[in-house]
């Protein structure tokens, strides 16, 4: 289209000419002739003045004009181009005049010739070479981008000293320019005294543990490159080393790290520098108020998670971590999904009984605060505040809304349009459940309009019969599966490959119309699937989800019929370790649902070819993939088979299979016995406590304290267990889970412990349930969070 | 003003085959182009620009023998400029409306979603729909300053070829506006300013200059 467009001018310029040489006989004026009179000149100044500026302004601002970004530009630099511009505006002002006297042929070459010129004068600017006219008219070296840097501590700790290469910049947060920092700071192409020099034998570029506070950052800047193909220098952007320390209340900073990225364009480049490192002070305010915060948690269960107000402002303190620690707390404990819940409705006030004004005013705010922030996902606290607003808005208006958002080009890159649009998934979703036959409102007036902005992504997910209907044309059009030759127009990039982007999104698509097609074009589905898995792009083997969409279909459905193509697929996958690539496949069995039996489990096991050593802990990692129901059977075909290989190797070595001792090859057996303890499996317990408990009760002890102590929220199928044992050791040891994870049915175990015929388990637990006393009588106004520094 | 049926008639009798001709092109070309009508469409800028330079030069055929019979029958001379005005605005409508018709009915979408099943139809009729619109900015730019063109070149003036590079240069500054995609709000807004002022500085003046052109 666009070498159509261009070529339309000449051509243009061509039926012009031809057009006016049929109007003129040629007819030489008398030369006593007047050139003008009053009415032809002021038309034609005020014709060409016109067309001059409009010309102009294009020129300057829109193509290679930078007229609009002089701020960005150094004065140097700006102030050259505002001359050149007034001085093409002076020829312009020139040419008028020379119309106004009647010279308008000579006028409008001089304007041609001006803006031709002016428009050389200026091309790609910024970069030096023999072809660059701007590059000999401006002051030396003004054309090289300003660069901006900002140093800033990632948790927003303010008054932290920066001193990189040894030299001191300023307190967090700073700004200052590429300039000022060059200038600043050498260049060291050998780290400065005091930081650690590798060890022989490793690359110094490798060694990431130097000595005291210094730590290595990698600066990014910009740098001057040849570019050979345009004659002339590039500016690039480049990361370099430095190193660097970094002080806070007169300590230096320990383990620290460091981080620059940002972009921009010829003219100026942002750049972030983000350190982080530890200290003293802000570890101690992190420490406690991580203790406030488990405390707070605590109180919560202690009130069986019934909070009032006053609690959740205290939450509220600790902000977005608050948010995002609970949220993974709540993965084990679902209770404290409802809090969350609680909390963002206290937030904004969101209640059953609401007005759609005030749903609209929530919606307003949080859209006001991602835009400020810049920044939105589902998972945020603005995020579940959206899905639990949602439906006290009026649909019509939000759709209003949205499409306005649509049709304006600022507002779409907007953080709020996201907001809006995951207010428009939601709402089609509930309509659609409700009347699952009927084309709503957001698929008659949403869907077209984000198909006419080609974001066929968001319009499959709304769907429709518009976007169905648009699709299915489209590969009526065009069948190719993918290739560079279907054209920019059909073909959706991903995954390194030209895909047709029609197949593509119907595959994708959720709808009776895109099922028909689904099971019409299965075997185009399936080989799309194919190029989607075995690809050198997609090194996790990922299976699209479209695969998954006609389990119905049984043993006949494509995923199930791919399932041997996946597994073999899979052995060439990234990271290539056994435990992923089984936990690959059985997640694989997973989606499969129903359809994947225990041989399917014990087969994957069975063909992974396990060529590192079986370290317990991985195959743990693989074993938490198994769903409830298949862990037991499947672990014990495991646990059974690893029992014979650790048997034969007893016996080869000639010792006894039945003595209790130490033995390197039981570990992963132990591991995956201890998987099932924690899964609530009192036999695997009774096992494990059978082949440790006797002689070596340190070691299990050790390995369930692991369990207990280094979770926050352990198991408490596993705190029953220990609660019940015979040996008051491991009673204790439940206590010690109790303490952390204070629910109702933990409780319950505590009252019994209370009562427990062991002295030593009574006053344990006397004690941990004077401390949970303790939590559940402080005033939440002492667990609020304290800021880090000033 | 009063409008002379017959003069209007002669006038726009002048214009026929090329209002003829251009319908037979626009009408078949509107109702079968699979492609989305957009502003930037070159072949519907091309076709616009030709038949505004057939009409202008169709109309100002100054040394033509029918030419000096009208201009001789007694009309005054802004008589004959109003109704060459007319019968330039309907020698456009004539063409302008039935495509912009087929645009606006459901006869373009009809055909390209029943016969061609387009993709983009019915859908992008509503798009479509704005396009017409500016085809008429197009001629209500180009065709009073070519009308001020062959006006210019009729009087008994020196430098009648420079109109002719300024017309000229206006049609290229036109094309490469048309190369942008997208322009912002403020610069629209000039464009529509200045374009006002060019459209009345050429009616304005090609009606004052009318009345001392040349006829031979």
């Amino acid at each position: 289209m666009n070498h159509i467009l261009y070529g339309f001018i000449p051509l243009a310029f061509i039926f012009l000419i031809a057009g006016l040489i049929s109007l003129s006989k040629k007819k030489n004026r008398p030369v006593s002739a007047p050139r003008t009179n009053t009415a032809a000149s002021i038309t034609e100044t005020i014709i060409l003045f016109s067309a001059g500026c409009i010309a102009l302004i294009c020129i300057s601002c829109f193509n290679n004009g930078i007229l609009l970004k002089l701020r960005e530009l150094r004065p140097a630099f700006a102030m050259t181009h505002i001359i050149i511009t007034a001085i093409a505006a002076a020829f312009l002002l020139s040419a008028a005049l020379l119309s106004w006297f009647g010279r308008t042929a000579m006028a409008v070459i001089l304007m041609t010739i001006i803006f031709f010129s002016y428009n050389a004068a200026i091309d790609k600017a910024p970069f030096e070479g023999p072809g660059y006219i701007m590059a000999r008219i401006a002051p030396k070296d003004s054309w090289v981008p300003v660069v901006n840097y900002t140093f800033e501590i990632n948790n927003g700790l303010q008054g932290v000293e920066v001193w990189i290469n040894g030299v001191f910049l300023g307190t967090t947060p700073f700004k200052m320019t590429g300039d000022e920092f060059n200038k600043k700071v050498l260049f060291l192409t050998e780290p400065p005294e005091g930081f650690a020099k590798a060890p022989e034998g490793v690359p110094q570029e490798n060694w990431k543990q130097p000595e005291g506070n210094w730590f290595k950052v990698q600066i990014v800047g910009i740098e001057k490159e040849e570019n050979i193909s345009r004659q002339g220098i590039s500016y690039l952007s480049k990361f370099k080393d430095y190193y660097a320390k970094i002080k806070y209340a007169g300590e230096w900073g320990i383990n620290c790290i460091g981080t620059s990225g940002g972009g921009g364009d010829f003219y100026q480049y942002d750049y972030e520098v983000s350190l982080n490192g530890h200290f003293s002070v802000t570890d101690k305010i992190e420490q406690e108020n991580r203790e406030r915060f488990n405390k707070l948690l605590q109180k919560a269960r202690l009130a069986d998670y019934k909070v009032d107000k006053e609690w959740l402002a205290t939450l509220d303190t600790y902000g977005e971590r608050g948010w995002r620690d609970v949220q993974k707390i709540a993965e084990n404990e679902k209770e404290l999904s409802e809090i969350l819940d609680r909390w963002v409705k206290w937030k904004y006030g969101i209640s059953d009984d609401m007005t759609q004004k005030q749903a609209g005013k929530d919606l307003d705010d949080i859209c006001h605060q991602v835009d400020i922030k810049r920044d939105y996902s589902k998972d945020s606290f603005e995020g579940r505040a959206i899905e639990l607003v949602y439906d006290k808005l009026d649909v019509e208006y939000i759709v209003k809304k949205y499409e306005k958002i649509l049709k304006s080009r600022n507002q779409r890159s907007l953080a709020s349009a996201m907001v809006l649009y995951q207010v428009i998934e939601l709402w089609d979703k509930k309509l659609n459940d409700e009347e699952a036959d009927k084309t709503n409102i957001i698929e008659k007036k949403i869907t077209p309009e984000l198909i006419k902005l080609e974001d066929f992504r968001k319009a499959a997910v709304l769907g429709g019969p518009e976007i169905e209907k648009y699709l299915l044309r489209q590969y009526q059009r065009e069948k190719r599966i993918e290739g560079v030759e279907l054209g920019y127009r059909n073909y959706e990039y991903t995954m390194g490959m030209f895909i047709n982007k029609w197949l593509y999104h119907l595959a994708f698509m959720k709808s009776p119309v895109a099922q028909e097609f689904q099971e019409k074009n299965r075997q185009e589905i399936m080989k799309l699937a194919e190029l989607i898995i075995n690809n050198n792009f997609n090194r996790e083997r990922n299976p699209p989800e479209f695969l998954f969409y006609d389990l119905n279909l049984g043993e006949k459905s494509m995923a199930y019929e791919y399932w041997a193509s996946y597994s073999e697929h899979v052995e060439s996958s990234f990271p290539s370790f056994w435990w992923e690539i089984l936990k690959k496949r059985w997640d694989y069995l997973n989606r499969l649902g129903s359809l994947a039996t225990e041989e399917m489990y014990v087969h994957c096991w069975k063909i992974t070819k396990r060529d590192a050593p079986l370290m317990g802990g991985y195959l743990q990692q693989a074993l938490i993939v198994l769903p409830p129901d298949k862990r037991k059977p499947v672990t014990n075909v495991i646990v059974k088979e690893l029992l014979g290989i650790a048997n034969k190797k007893r016996q080869e070595i000639g010792l006894d299979i039945n003595a209790v001792h130490y033995f390197q090859e039981d570990e992963p057996v132990d591991m995956a016995r201890e998987f099932l303890v924690k899964s609530g499996d009192e036999e695997s317990f009774q096992w494990l406590f059978f082949k440790y408990g006797r002689n070596q009760k340190n070691y299990l002890k050790g390995r369930l304290e692991q369990n207990v102590m280094d979770k926050s929220t352990p198991e408490h199928s596993l705190i029953q267990i220990l609660a019940k044992n015979e040996d008051s050791e491991l009673r204790k040891l439940s206590l010690e889970a109790i303490r952390k994870l204070s629910t109702a049915a933990n409780r319950k175990i505590l009252e019994k412990l209370l009562n427990d015929s062991d002295e030593q388990v009574r006053s344990a637990a006397k004690q941990v349930a004077a401390e949970l006393e303790e939590i559940k009588n402080t005033p939440v106004s002492e667990l609020v969070s304290e800021p880090k520094g000033n | 003003m009063k409008i002379k049926m017959s003069l209007l008639k002669i006038m726009f009798r002048e214009t026929l085959p090329v209002t003829l001709i251009t319908l037979l092109i626009a009408c078949p070309y509107a109702l079968f182009t699979r492609e989305v009508l957009n502003w930037q469409n070159p072949w519907i800028a091309i076709f616009i620009l030709a038949h505004s330079i057939a009409i202008a030069a169709l109309s100002g055929r100054y040394r033509s023998r029918s030419f000096a019979f009208v201009y001789t029958r007694g009309f005054t001379r802004d008589e004959l400029w109003f109704h060459k005005m007319l019968s330039t605005a309907l020698s456009i409508l004539a063409v302008w409306l039935p495509v912009s018709l087929i645009v606006w009915l459901p006869v373009r979408s009809l055909i390209q979603d029943k016969l061609f099943i387009s993709p983009y139809f019915p859908l992008m009729m509503i798009r479509e729909a704005s396009v017409p619109w500016v085809w008429l900015g197009g001629y209500a730019i180009l065709l009073p300053l070519f009308h001020y063109v062959w006006i210019r070149r009729a009087q008994p003036l020196r430098g009648e070829n420079g109109v002719v590079f300024l017309a000229v240069g206006v049609v290229i500054v036109i094309a490469t506006l048309m190369t942008f995609r997208w322009h912002a709000q403020w610069f629209r807004i000039l464009i529509y300013c200045l374009s006002t002022v060019m459209i009345i500085t050429c009616l304005v003046a090609g009606r004052i200059l009318h009345r001392t052109l040349e006829v031979q």
